[in-house]
């Protein structure tokens, strides 16, 4: 976690952050982003988002901000971890996954940011279950804690300065 | 004999494939297969009260999950003999062209476009092509965005319900709406221009017979109780079984459909065809400029007629926003009867939707739904047949897999989402 947060930290101190938080929050630990954007949405309502405000809208907005260098997507990701882990993925590494019927894929988005000089990370973190209709499980909803306690500071300067 | 087999024509809904057999120069056999088990959804409403159904019956899809809605509400409606005021008709079209415009740019911008331009996909259209993508991206976003403030959620949204709405979108959400639309236009024109600068290839057009539900009043939409057919028939919506003739096929989940012993299209391409004359406005010069009788024989123009519809769309959600406003806004209507039968029918993006429902003691007894795409199977079958022939006769072998894939694209099918990950398999087997 040392780590994470250090790296964490590094993201948001050095740029412009606007974090969305992706995910189905009606299947456990999928909802954990959605959660994280919602418990900081009041303290930057023009940097925190939500996939349900409309990713492609978002995106684009971000595209023709200044003060908006740097996009950190927080989602669900099972990346093999224990239930709970952070990990942070550079642009690069999103995986290729294709444009589906419902959504546009994180890379497209990511990809469109590069290009207008934009940086783009993904933090993820492992679900340890993605049940219908069930809750965030306890290991989830302390690294979730965890990351809005990292932010929070951040964001009540922020919006202060 | 040479097999091509394209194994895994896959989407996220479900799976399908397409497997072409020549021998020589000819073509023995095309079969399209839908490899996505039955949902069985028809049987799991029966016994269902309608407020049920409206919760079910739109998980049949992700993309087209209003048109499935709207399409129960009409069905389980006339079953009631529930009669809806103006303005909730209005308001519940409004959602449908919010489907439309979503699901359309998903199709020309992200699915279609990167194959006329030679993409793998929109990915790799971002550096040349960005402003395309952001625009596809715009479009689709504000299709979504009208869905939301409709059905009060994205995907599956649950305002929509028997007799009216839970809630009528506010006046500040409308208006916000009718100048987004308004905005928007310009980019639609940039699109329309953009799929008729394309050399569509002439090897796949065939004739066959199109099929759209016919508006009242000589107007353009997506929404009628009688069905037009491009042999100058007009049948009732409770007539559909009959006209479009369901059969089972062996190879394949999705049922097949034809019309007299003939397969025939519905979509876009169908609705233009048969009603382009009725637009107005930016939509309706295009019509009247790029209209031509290949239209009526060449799948590829499904496209543009998609792109064609995204203009019509944003031009009328000004009109219907201002009509709605116009009116008072109205109490769910109750129904006074638990029993009955009724057809409802809207255009999807892809086609004409059918929902049946029979009801007794305010319970479903019976339900058959047909979606556009099982209506279109065996003429993406007969295209491809056709394809296949007229290339082969040429001596044209070359990226085959591709062309076919194309060819399925076109006709937008649920299965054509994920067609850009298409395994190929190519094999030359002595049967």
């Amino acid at each position: 976690m040392t780590n994470v947060k250090k790296r964490l930290k590094g993201l948001i101190d050095s740029k412009s952050v606007v974090v969305i938080g992706l995910g189905n929050p009606d299947r456990a630990d999928d909802g954990v982003g959605i959660e994280v954007a919602k418990k900081l949405k009041e303290l930057a309502p023009d940097r925190i988002f939500l996939e349900q405000d409309g990713l492609e809208g978002v995106v684009l907005d971000i595209l023709n901000r200044k003060d908006a260098e740097t996009v950190l997507f927080i989602d669900a990701v099972d990346f093999g971890g224990r239930a709970g882990e952070i990990q942070i993925f550079s642009q690069a590494t999103f995986s290729p996954c294709s444009i589906s019927t419902h959504k546009v894929s994180l890379q497209l988005l990511s990809t469109l940011l590069k290009k207008e000089g934009k940086a783009s990370y993904l933090l993820g973190i492992q679900p340890s279950t993605l049940d219908f209709d069930s809750k965030i499980s306890d290991e989830v909803k302390k690294s979730l804690e965890k990351v809005v306690e990292i932010f929070t500071p951040f964001f009540n300067h922020s919006e202060r300065g | 004999m040479k097999r091509i087999f394209i194994k895994s024509l896959a989407r996220v809904e479900g799976h399908g494939g397409i497997t072409v057999k020549i021998d020589g120069k000819k073509v023995k056999d095309v079969k399209v297969q839908i490899y996505e088990g039955p949902r069985l959804i028809e049987k799991l409403v029966v016994g269902k009260s309608p407020e049920d159904v409206l919760n079910i019956v739109p998980r049949i899809c992700g993309i087209c999950t209003l048109s499935h809605r709207y399409a129960a509400l009409k069905g389980l409606e006339k079953a009631l003999n529930i009669e809806v005021p103006l303005r909730t008709r209005l308001t519940r079209d409004l959602m449908l062209i919010g489907e439309i415009i979503q699901s359309h740019s998903l199709h020309i911008f992200f699915l279609s476009l990167p194959d006329f331009l030679g993409y793998s996909s929109a990915m790799d259209m971002v550096d040349n092509y960005g402003e395309e993508v952001k625009r596809g991206l715009a479009m689709k976003g504000f299709g979504y965005r009208l869905m939301e403030i409709i059905s009060a959620r994205i995907i599956h949204g649950e305002n929509p319900i028997l007799g009216g709405f839970g809630a009528h979108p506010s006046q500040k959400v409308l208006v916000e709406i009718k100048e987004s639309a308004e905005k928007l236009v310009s980019d639609a024109e940039k699109i329309v221009e953009l799929f008729a600068s394309f050399d569509y290839p002439s090897y796949v057009e065939y004739d066959t017979t199109f099929m759209a539900l016919n508006p009242p009043d000589g107007k353009y939409g997506f929404v009628s109780n009688s069905i037009l057919i491009s042999t100058d028939e007009e049948r009732s919506v409770e007539e559909y079984k009959e006209v479009i003739q369901e059969r089972v096929v062996p190879y394949s989940f999705a049922k097949r459909s034809r019309y007299n012993g003939e397969p025939f299209t519905v979509g876009a391409i169908a609705r233009i065809n048969l009603l382009g004359e009725r637009l107005s406005g930016k939509a309706g010069d295009y019509y009247k400029k790029l209209y031509s009788k290949r239209w009526l024989r060449n799948p590829f123009f499904n496209n543009l007629a998609q792109a064609i519809e995204v203009l019509y769309c944003l031009e009328t959600i000004p009109k219907l926003v201002d009509k709605i406003m116009g009116l008072e806004e109205p109490v769910v209507k109750k129904p006074f009867k638990d029993a009955g039968t009724g057809t409802g029918a809207v255009e999807a993006p892809r086609g004409t939707l059918y929902h049946y429902y029979s009801m007794k003691d305010g319970l479903i007894t019976d339900c058959d739904i047909a979606t556009p795409t099982a209506q279109n199977l065996d003429d993406i079958e007969r295209c491809l047949r056709t394809a296949v022939g007229n290339l082969l006769s040429k001596g044209i072998e070359d990226d085959l897999e591709l062309k076919l894939e194309m060819i399925a694209r076109a006709y937008d099918p649920c299965i054509s989402c994920s067609a850009h990950l298409v395994k190929v398999e190519t094999s030359n087997n002595s049967d």
